[in-house]
């Protein structure tokens, strides 16, 4: 896994996607550029402050951006198909089908007037042709996959007997009902329970290699990622900053942006007096975007030169693309960045 | 259980339609021709029993399903039981919900036992001379009108008018207000815009004046326009609840997450959208009865709604208006039965919000 960017056949493929949003204030890039690729049976996870774009990047996946919202540039290719030029009709058998999602809210992702085997049964009715008896055996069958147990009552259940973790199984459930070929995992676990969440994840990574399928986790929370993701970009004000393989990521974060990240996350075993580094500053409004780099008003490094030119996502080192103006030899601007 | 009620509002809409006085007689007249066998009130007789006898078989057919089904709900999950019957518990705990729902019960009642319940035909006209104008005693209850006409009779009569257009009117202002509603609220932008705007103007005309001025360049009377135009004038306010209710649903998650899953514009409407706006939906509806009762009272006291000599309580109070000052009591019956009914859907209406609405318990 050096050549993250490289890959020859991805299962998903985005190329330089912006996805802008026409309020009255003016334009909000709220993606800006964003490329990645995504072999079969990877995890790709999107890192980044809340804002930053993640979950407007993977609804642009979908084509699910409503007005003001407008993809204005960029392709997504799903093995080999252009999203960007299908029709509504054609999307509408993508989604769901091929390109599966799973939201951040389980407690109201959920239809609350139907059963929660009704809902999967739709996921199966709406792209397949088969009998509702069929269907239901493979609701059936499918709870049992999420390990819910008592599948042939629970079918029945209604989103509000079942507690949140229960529900987030449901809505796995329905996003896989059809075998897709990417999952969108938009922070599946930040609504529930630490136990559950780990509970959750190690469902996801299961059904993963048993499905074959290719995940877009977007999240906050980098405890996640290093278990789960094979690579890592990390998002900062509409734009990717650092982009790598989770490991690399790791063990030598270039970006001062990913550094001041990593270093923000409490550890085990940290003695109360010992203080955690706070990236001072707050999240740019993404009406008036700082010029130059983005991150210039809160970077510990910035120069002259950041407020006016702009750096570029360059491959700083085999396989490990950043953008900043400093990273020479594939070394951090920062001292003692490299763990 | 929503094919069940479906049949049961279709076979209410039936028996409505199938019993108006004026259906009757046309029904006799093709059947019969000119010289008629029976009366109307033989026929009404039939088709009343009939119904009856129709009513009792599906009741009991569908206690015998759902016996089936609650035997074999016992073995799982009690999902939908539960929940209906918190709502049931919450309704019974209102007291003057119960008072409204047996109110409107004991009308159905009333209105479906017409003929075994009024003493005399209620067109019938009596001996002009000796039975005009008789005041209150045991063979007429509330004596006669200026047609020696038996106004108790004509009262119980009188019901089946301001349930059917109450009925039909609601359901025609709901339907219509729930399709304009959801188109507004499903595709929002300029479509929302122009649809709403027309609301507006819709609501900005006084409903009455407008029904009359319509009634009287059309020269008809039939009991099913004036349903109909008082249909056409009441249903903005559903199409304002009903786009609130979508624009609200469209921002929640599980809406984003079926749009994720490939779900097709009607699959988003049919399945996620309307059955989470059907609380408000029912509520409104019923509140909404009281109001297009009056309406057609209003038209009938004014001459312009249900024509004599079927009867109705808006025209029984206009043919008695005369008399007010010497047999007051026949214009007060025909009123407060009017009051006792529109009472009765309100107080309905306002249980059923507070049982439904889960914010509103305590």
């Amino acid at each position: 896994m050096t050549d993250v960017m490289d890959q020859t056949s991805p299962q998903i493929e985005v190329r330089n996607l912006k996805t802008y949003f026409y309020t009255e204030d003016g334009v909000v890039r709220a993606v800006d550029g964003l490329s990645y690729r995504l072999a079969k049976g990877e995890t790709l996870a999107l890192v980044g402050e809340s804002g930053c774009g993640k979950s407007v990047s993977a609804l642009s996946v979908m084509r699910l951006i409503a007005s003001p919202g407008k993809i204005v540039e960029g392709e997504i290719r799903l093995d080999g198909l252009d999203l960007l030029q299908c029709s509504e009709t054609e999307m509408r058998e993508v989604r769901g089908n091929r390109i599966s999602m799973i939201f951040q809210e389980p407690m109201t992702s959920l239809n609350p007037v139907f059963t929660i085997g009704n809902q999967i049964m739709e996921a199966i009715l709406v792209h397949q042709d088969v009998s509702r008896k069929e269907a239901r055996d493979r609701t059936i069958a499918m709870i049992r996959r999420v390990k819910i147990s008592a599948a042939e009552t629970r079918v029945d259940e209604y989103p509000h007997q079942m507690s949140g973790g229960m529900r987030q199984r449901v809505m796995i459930a329905m996003a896989l009902a059809c075998n897709p070929e990417v999952l969108i995992a938009d922070e599946p676990t930040t609504a529930l329970d630490v136990t559950i969440q780990a509970q959750i994840m190690e469902l996801l990574a299961e059904l993963q290699s048993e499905f074959q399928m290719s995940i877009l986790l977007i999240t906050h929370n980098l405890g996640l990622v290093a278990e789960v993701s094979d690579q890592v970009a990390v998002m900062y004000a509409s734009k990717v900053v650092e982009h790598t393989s989770t490991a690399e990521l790791f063990a030598s974060p270039l970006h001062p942006y990913t550094h001041g990240l990593l270093t923000s996350v409490p550890t085990l075993g940290m003695s109360k007096e010992q203080k955690l580094n706070v990236i001072p500053g707050q999240v740019p409004n993404p009406l008036h975007f700082p010029t130059g780099c983005r991150f210039h008003p809160r970077c510990p490094v910035a120069e002259q030169r950041c407020k006016q030119e702009e750096p570029l996502l360059r491959e700083v080192k085999p396989g490990h693309w950043a953008a900043c103006h400093f990273i020479e030899n594939g070394k951090s601007p920062i001292k003692g960045a490299d763990r | 259980m929503i094919l069940g009620l479906f049949g049961l509002l279709v076979g209410l809409a039936g028996w409505h339609a199938g019993t108006l006085w004026d259906t009757l007689a046309h029904t006799l007249e093709k059947l019969f021709g000119a010289n008629v066998p029976y009366t109307l009130r033989d026929l009404d007789f039939l088709v009343s029993t009939l119904f009856l006898l129709g009513m009792l078989a599906a009741l009991v057919l569908y206690s015998g399903l759902s016996c089936q089904r609650i035997r074999q709900a016992d073995r799982t999950a009690q999902g939908p039981e539960r929940q209906w019957s918190i709502v049931k518990r919450q309704f019974l705990k209102n007291r003057l919900a119960v008072a409204g729902a047996l109110i409107i019960l004991a009308l159905y009642l009333v209105a479906f036992l017409c003929p075994f319940l009024a003493p005399y035909d209620p067109v019938e006209q009596g001996d002009r001379v000796q039975e005009r104008l008789l005041s209150p005693s045991a063979e007429h209850l509330l004596g006669t009108d200026r047609f020696a006409r038996d106004v108790f009779s004509r009262i119980i009569y009188g019901s089946r008018i301001s349930l059917l257009v109450g009925f039909l009117a609601m359901g025609l202002a709901v339907t219509l207000g729930t399709a304009v509603g959801a188109v507004a609220g499903y595709y929002g932008g300029w479509v929302d815009s122009v649809i709403m705007r027309f609301v507006d103007m819709m609501l900005s005309f006084p409903t009455l004046i407008l029904i009359i001025t319509v009634i009287a360049l059309w020269r008809n009377q039939s009991i099913w326009i004036i349903i109909t135009l008082i249909g056409l004038m009441s249903w903005m306010g559903v199409a304002r609840l009903v786009r609130g209710q979508f624009m609200a649903l469209k921002e929640r998650e599980f809406f984003q997450a079926a749009r994720a899953l490939g779900a097709g514009t009607g699959r988003l409407i049919f399945q996620h959208l309307l059955p989470n706006s059907l609380t408000p939906i029912i509520v409104s509806a019923t509140l909404r009865v009281g109001n297009t009762i009056l309406l057609e009272a209003s038209l009938s006291y004014l001459g312009l709604g249900v024509q004599p000599p079927t009867p109705s309580w808006g025209n029984i109070v206009y043919d008695t208006k005369g008399n007010l000052f010497t047999e007051w009591w026949m214009p007060l019956a025909a009123g407060m039965a009017i009051v006792i009914t529109v009472v009765g859907y309100n107080l309905l209406g306002d249980g059923l919000r507070d049982a439904l609405d889960p914010r509103l318990r305590e």
